[in-house]
């Protein structure tokens, strides 16, 4: 009698044994495949965050080949990421007819190299010896992205006409939504 | 009667252990093939990316000091004119040219070093007959953007690089 109870004891005891492991067991590969999950997300988040940043810099390229921008042949080839700082000058000064046809809040031109007149802003009476041109006359708000592009001109000189491209980025703010 | 108690106690000791080894080789191999997919996706992030692109396609564009009778040449012509050692209207070698102006313009436009975003970069262009110029500055990192592009004139073939480290 005392031996059919110990036994019984023993085999509870190897369920219970078993069971306690079997459960181990799975919290392990719970623990692990949790693991795995949050890689996984950290790295969908990773590309998320990437192509978001690509398709701001697209905007940027878009804006700068509108035709409101964009150079087309007008110094000989065609180029690509080349804006016509004459027609953005001429852009500027009637920027309240566009509204708000970009769906952006700003667009600004720097000129990076050369470097002279860096920080001075352009208007009609110092173009083109400034470096930054604001469209809208209002502060960069929001957020903002930027892209390399020409910034190409007709310069007059010594009786001939030729071509200036400098070096530039387009800055485009927008709200976020 | 006792011996044969003892030995039934072993053996389900040892199957035990044998379940416990077995349990472990399993765990360990599932964890190696995992840390080989996760470490087999880090390797040295060297993207094209679609600003450099604009970057180099831009410098190509700008219209240097280097002047010929019709227009000052672009930094595309001057590359030309370097491989063919020709010089400019002032009597300067079309090559310092060259040299001088992509390093201002790279150093105005992508500051690097130490408190700058970018850590470093390299720039060079070869043609078919090797090296035409290359340089660069700061630290190699495991992150970089670049671009690569190419172009012709004739039979001469000219290829341009940029990488910048952050």
């Amino acid at each position: 009698m005392v031996n059919i109870i110990r036994l019984n004891k023993r085999a509870q005891m190897k369920i219970q044994q078993m069971s306690f492991m079997i459960i181990a067991v799975l919290i392990f590969f719970v623990l692990v495949g949790m693991v795995i999950f949050v890689v996984r997300i950290n790295g969908l988040k990773k590309t998320a965050t990437g192509i978001q940043q690509e398709d701001a810099l697209y905007l940027a390229s878009k804006v700068a080949n509108s035709p409101e921008f964009t150079c087309g042949n007008a110094f000989g080839t065609q180029k690509s990421a080349c804006v016509d700082m004459d027609k953005i000058m001429a852009l500027k000064e009637n920027i309240n007819d566009y509204g708000n046809f970009w769906g952006i809040s700003n667009i600004e031109i720097i000129r990076t190299y050369p470097t002279d007149y860096n920080n001075i802003t352009c208007s009609s009476s110092n173009y083109p010896n400034c470096g930054i041109i604001q469209l809208y006359d209002k502060p960069i708000s929001g957020s903002d992205v930027s892209n390399y592009v020409s910034l190409c001109r007709k310069v007059y000189s010594e009786g001939t006409v030729k071509d200036k491209c400098d070096v530039g980025k387009i800055l485009v703010s927008y709200e976020k939504k | 009667m006792i011996k044969i108690n003892l030995n039934k106690k072993r053996k389900s000791g040892q199957e035990e252990l044998v379940g416990f080894a077995i349990i472990i080789i399993i765990v360990s191999i599932i964890l190696v093939v995992f840390l080989g997919s996760y470490l087999k996706k880090s390797p040295i992030q060297s993207a094209n990316s679609y600003e450099a692109d604009n970057f180099v396609q831009v410098i190509l564009q700008y219209n240097t000091k280097c002047e010929t009778t019709l227009k000052n040449l672009t930094v595309q012509d001057l590359i030309f004119s370097c491989v063919e050692g020709q010089k400019c209207n002032t009597n300067e070698n079309s090559c310092v040219v060259l040299n001088q102006t992509l390093k201002s313009m790279i150093e105005a436009s992508w500051p690097a070093g130490e408190g700058w975003p970018y850590k470093g970069y390299e720039f060079n262009i070869t043609s078919k007959e090797g090296n035409v110029l290359s340089f660069s500055k700061g630290n190699i990192t495991r992150n970089s953007k670049g671009s690569m592009q190419d172009f012709a004139k004739g039979q001469e073939q000219i290829l341009v690089g940029f990488t910048a480290y952050y």
